[in-house]
């Protein structure tokens, strides 16, 4: 179905519509909502926030991007929960899922085709990056994500992000050096091709 | 050496690059001092090299459903009757109350045009004679011996005159004059019997008898107004309160005789005062007004919370 009859109808209080809106972003919100909070558990707590609040809040969309305007309640949400998180803290002893299923879970599995060894190495360069993804500021992080992890362009990253286009641009490029300097801690884990000079990152 | 903010601004033109959204112009520009320049091209390359590795974090399935269930959403669907309520009665008491002042003034500028006039008259009336005034006139029947001469022997005891003087604002007849009795015209309606529109009919017819046979007789006319309502339930009521053998306004012992009761102790005042006191538009005024204004402020809270 069309996605503005979905909204239409969820508009009209059709639960089913509105669940099938869900269903359809629910992977990209949760993306957004994991690479921003770093904390799986946390990202769905943001993520189902997110989508309760959508509901709520459907009858403020004024048309456009539904998908820029949903992302930017899931990086409220994280801002909210991480607001809340910073407040009362938990650290997981290890990630875990709602459901009680732990690193085992099919998604932490990059590639199925790699040997453990080869398979150890890149869950650990995938955690170093997202280490440095979470050494951001959250604003700044919030845009890195939006446009290197997630693809969006200057402008979906500005309406999601809610900040100007100039501002997005100047952060993205020194959220990007950041990580580029903080990657130089883990360089044993980048591969020969992604390591990078020591010159160019002093 | 370049400064801390040419370096930030060459970051973020090579940052641009990288994701094509410079300009051409700045393109061209970059493009020709990356030629030159080996030292921006290697800033350039690890950059992309960064981009590259964080492009490279796989994309995660959602853990779970995020679908919401009608418990989920309970919340929202409880506060909206309340909402729509508040809202709904808000606005219907401030439109009550537009059209309930609207109505008032429509009624009151003639009521008081009316009053305003009359004071003259009653201050003259009171002038000339004590008040005594009865704010009734009931008329006898026709066949009690006439009707209409409002004046009639009674004169002599000065109470019909008493009775129209100071009852003219109180049954809306004040734009008359006793010098106006020639016109004479009765709209009554007698409660004790069956149809009024016959009633008045009969009056009517009994008046012009009286004009014939009395032409001295003062009279009046009554004009049925907004506040003919409240001079005929006085008028209905006086029978029951006649202490003076006077029926429907006939007075037996004078057939034969217009009869204008009076009753001076039921004062001229009194109706003044039951048209007045219970103001009904005023309490209708001041409940939708408190509607209206509780209703907002009762959304204004909830919206709030």
């Amino acid at each position: 179905m069309d996605e503005n009859e979905l909204i239409n109808e969820a508009l009209d209080g059709d639960l089913t519509a509105f669940n099938s809106l869900v269903l359809h972003y629910q992977d990209l919100a949760f993306n957004v909502a994991f690479r921003i909070m770093g904390e799986h558990s946390a990202a769905g707590d943001a993520t189902q926030e997110a989508f309760i609040s959508v509901y709520q809040k459907l009858n403020q969309f004024r048309g456009g991007s539904f998908k820029a305007w949903l992302l930017r309640i899931v990086t409220n949400a994280c801002y909210d929960e991480l607001r809340r998180r910073k407040r009362q803290p938990v650290t997981p002893l290890m990630p875990e899922l709602e459901d009680g299923e732990t690193l085992e879970d099919p998604y932490w599995i990059a590639d199925d085709n790699l040997d453990p060894e080869e398979q150890t190495e890149q869950e650990e360069l995938q955690e170093a990056i997202q280490h440095c993804i979470n050494e951001l500021d959250v604003k700044f992080r919030t845009v890195l994500v939006l446009v290197d992890v997630e693809g969006m362009d200057y402008e979906t990253a500005s309406e999601v992000a809610g900040t100007p286009l100039g501002t997005v641009k100047s952060r993205l490029a020194r959220a990007r050096e950041r990580v580029q300097q903080c990657l130089q801690g883990f360089w044993e884990l980048l591969p020969d091709l992604f390591r990078l000079n020591d010159e160019d990152t002093a | 050496m370049t400064s801390k903010r040419e370096w930030t601004l060459e970051l973020n033109t090579l940052s641009a690059f990288l994701d094509g959204e410079l300009k051409k112009s700045e393109r061209q520009h970059l493009q020709t001092r990356l030629a030159q320049e080996p030292e921006l091209r290697e800033r350039l390359e690890n950059l992309r090299k960064t981009k590259v590795l964080l492009g490279s974090l796989p994309h995660l399935d959602a853990p779970r459903n995020f679908t919401l269930t009608p418990e989920m959403v309970k919340v929202r669907e409880k506060k909206q009757p309340w909402s729509s309520v508040l809202q709904l009665a808000s606005a219907m008491a401030a439109v009550f109350l537009v059209a309930l002042v609207g109505l008032e003034l429509v009624l009151n500028t003639p009521h008081a045009y009316r009053a305003n006039d009359a004071m003259p008259l009653m201050e003259s009336a009171s002038d000339v004679e004590e008040p005594a005034a009865e704010p009734l006139i009931i008329w006898g029947f026709p066949d009690s011996g006439g009707l209409g001469g409002a004046g009639g022997t009674d004169m002599k005891s000065g109470v019909v005159s008493e009775s129209f003087s100071a009852e003219e604002p109180l049954v809306g007849m004040d734009d008359l004059s006793s010098d106006e009795a020639e016109e004479t015209m009765v709209e009554m309606e007698t409660p004790a019997e069956g149809e009024p529109d016959d009633a008045v009919a009969e009056m009517e017819t009994f008046a012009q008898q009286e004009e014939d046979s009395e032409a001295e007789q003062d009279s009046t006319s009554l004009e049925a107004d907004s506040d003919e309502e409240d001079s005929e339930t006085e008028m209905r009521a006086a029978p029951a309160t006649d202490e003076d053998s006077l029926i429907l306004g006939l007075n037996l012992e004078e057939s034969g005789e217009t009869i204008a009761r009076s009753e001076p102790g039921a004062g001229a005042a009194e109706p003044v005062t039951t048209a007045r006191d219970p103001n009904p538009f005023r309490l209708a005024q001041i409940i939708l007004a408190v509607i209206a204004v509780g209703g907002g402020v009762a959304l204004w809270i909830l919206r709030k919370k």
